[in-house]
């Protein structure tokens, strides 16, 4: 079993400490199959207890592991070490506070996505005996939105969620966008005082690196652009449905 | 939160790029190979071309493809300067009328130069 | 233990940190280019109705080095607002027809198409 030495930096931060961020370097020797959670894990049990990161289910499903390695965000688990250069700099996802080490304050995202109403609106009461029926067409056409497995490496590459403290970001919308498209959902008009608020798509210059970076596959940028149009029509005959109501 | 009225400024925003990518190409081609290319097509003749701006549909065509591109850019020069480091209320407030404002100045010239197109010229 | 958590800050020249967030940035960029294009042709305008002397004085300054190398700046951006714009196009507005989404390649195709048929319309317009 072939073994190579990895230079790991990491960036340090205990808050108690009162000092700004630092880098600590680690010499790791990793197997070849290894990624590089399983190097920060060797790192904690033999080299120094006290780093902190979050990290569950090691496969790419639970979104816990986000992390920025040499400037990219990406998750820990899915990120093997053989397509590592030797020194690796690995620093908390950028963007969000910083509580300890890797560890980032989510609660910006929390709030956010709250906000959107993530749950299906239906039009009216749910059929009595009866499931929700939905064809694989309706299935496919927000599907793909609802893969998101929240771990916010899509707010560590949006350099609108750096500039503007108030951004929803890019997760939050792709997930109302995710309800909105839902053939069961009728909330896209509740949503849109959300989404179409000032801190709502309209901060998202398309700049598509939260695309870039999902490791599922989401098109959040894709997403806060169709629900730009869609706020935009519906401002358009916003006046219709007040005549309506009256 | 409210709904933001920024489709007012969002939908000419998109439909000014779309308008920027399909046609200005074409223009700035043709002024190119007409001036520096060297080439002499009669269509930008003088009187030709006044006469063919002298029809309101063509000017009011010749409107559309010129100002909705000018507020798509005056539009994203604005989220530019944000992204550049103008960040304060009131320093994005300087940049809003410089941006829309300039905008508008344009127009009224665009406006003026077109309609005399239509109207003085016979 | 009341602990505070360590806010980053978003440096001055983030966007020169990615290559990918300075081809946004270029791409951005190219509304000044092409506003000033406008502005250009404004004034061409201008000099078009002001009379024949006028118009050929604006033809010549356009055929000036000075105005050559402007009006080659601005292709260049042009084009890249355009090459940039029809990539994003498919994702602002899929297509789903006959239940069937349609290729994003054919929505982008379908835009170089028309960008092709307006060049040959407007060549053929000022019969160049």
């Amino acid at each position: 079993m072939t073994e190579r030495t990895l230079r790991i930096e990491i960036q340090r931060y205990q808050p108690e400490d009162d000092e700004p961020p630092y880098w600590q370097g680690y010499n790791v020797p990793c197997e070849e199959h290894w990624v590089l959670l399983d190097a920060l894990n060797h790192i904690k049990d033999h080299l120094d207890g006290t780093l902190s990161y979050r990290w569950s289910c090691h496969m790419a499903v639970c979104g816990s592991c986000g992390m920025v390695v040499n400037g990219d965000p990406m998750l820990a688990c899915k990120t093997f070490v053989r397509d590592l250069p030797d020194t690796v700099r690995v620093a908390p996802l950028s963007n969000l506070p910083v509580e300890r080490d890797l560890i980032v304050d989510q609660e910006r995202f929390m709030t956010s996505l709250s906000e959107v109403s993530p749950w299906v609106i239906p039009a009216g009461t749910p059929p009595e005996d009866a499931e929700y029926r939905q064809s694989p067409q309706e299935l496919a056409r927000f599907r793909q939105y609802s893969m998101c497995i929240n771990c916010l490496l899509c707010y560590a590459a949006c350099p609108q969620v750096g500039l503007n403290p108030g951004y929803l970001g890019p997760a939050a919308l792709a997930l109302a966008h995710r309800y909105n498209l839902d053939s069961r959902d009728d909330g896209r008009l509740w949503r849109a005082e959300v989404t179409g608020s000032e801190n709502g798509v309209w901060e998202c210059t398309f700049v598509g690196e939260c695309s870039e970076v999902c490791p599922k596959h989401v098109d959040p940028a894709g997403a806060i652009q169709q629900m730009k149009l869609a706020n935009s029509l519906d401002w358009l005959t916003a006046p219709l449905r007040r005549k309506e109501r009256s | 939160m409210t709904m933001s009225n920024k489709p007012v400024i969002w939908l000419p925003f998109a439909a000014g790029g779309m308008v920027a990518a399909l046609v200005l190409p074409a223009l700035m081609l043709i002024v190119l190979l007409s001036t520096a290319g060297g080439m002499h097509p009669p269509g930008l003749e003088h009187a030709t071309l006044l006469g063919f701006l002298h029809n309101p549909v063509a000017a009011a065509v010749l409107f559309l493809v010129l100002t909705l591109p000018l507020w798509h850019a005056a539009h994203r020069l604005r989220m530019t300067l944000q992204d550049l480091g103008v960040r304060t209320s009131a320093s994005r407030r300087v940049v809003v009328w410089l941006c829309y404002g300039g905008a508008a100045a344009i127009n009224v010239v665009l406006i003026w130069a077109l309609a005399s197109a239509v109207l003085v010229h016979a | 233990m009341r602990t505070h958590s360590h806010t980053p800050r978003m440096p001055l020249f983030w966007w020169l940190r990615r290559a990918s967030y300075l081809r946004y940035m270029l791409r951005e960029l190219t509304c000044v280019p092409i506003a000033a294009w406008i502005v250009v042709a404004t004034a061409g305008l201008v000099d078009l109705v002001r009379g024949p002397a006028a118009w050929q004085g604006f033809l010549h300054g356009m055929a000036s080095p000075a105005g050559f190398t402007f009006q080659l700046i601005v292709l260049i951006a042009g084009v890249y607002h355009a090459v940039t714009w029809f990539a994003l196009a498919p994702r602002t507005m899929p297509l789903n027809l006959g239940g069937r989404q349609v290729p994003g390649s054919w929505i982008q195709g379908a835009h170089y198409a028309l960008l092709l048929a307006i060049l040959v319309a407007v060549f053929v317009l000022v019969e160049i």
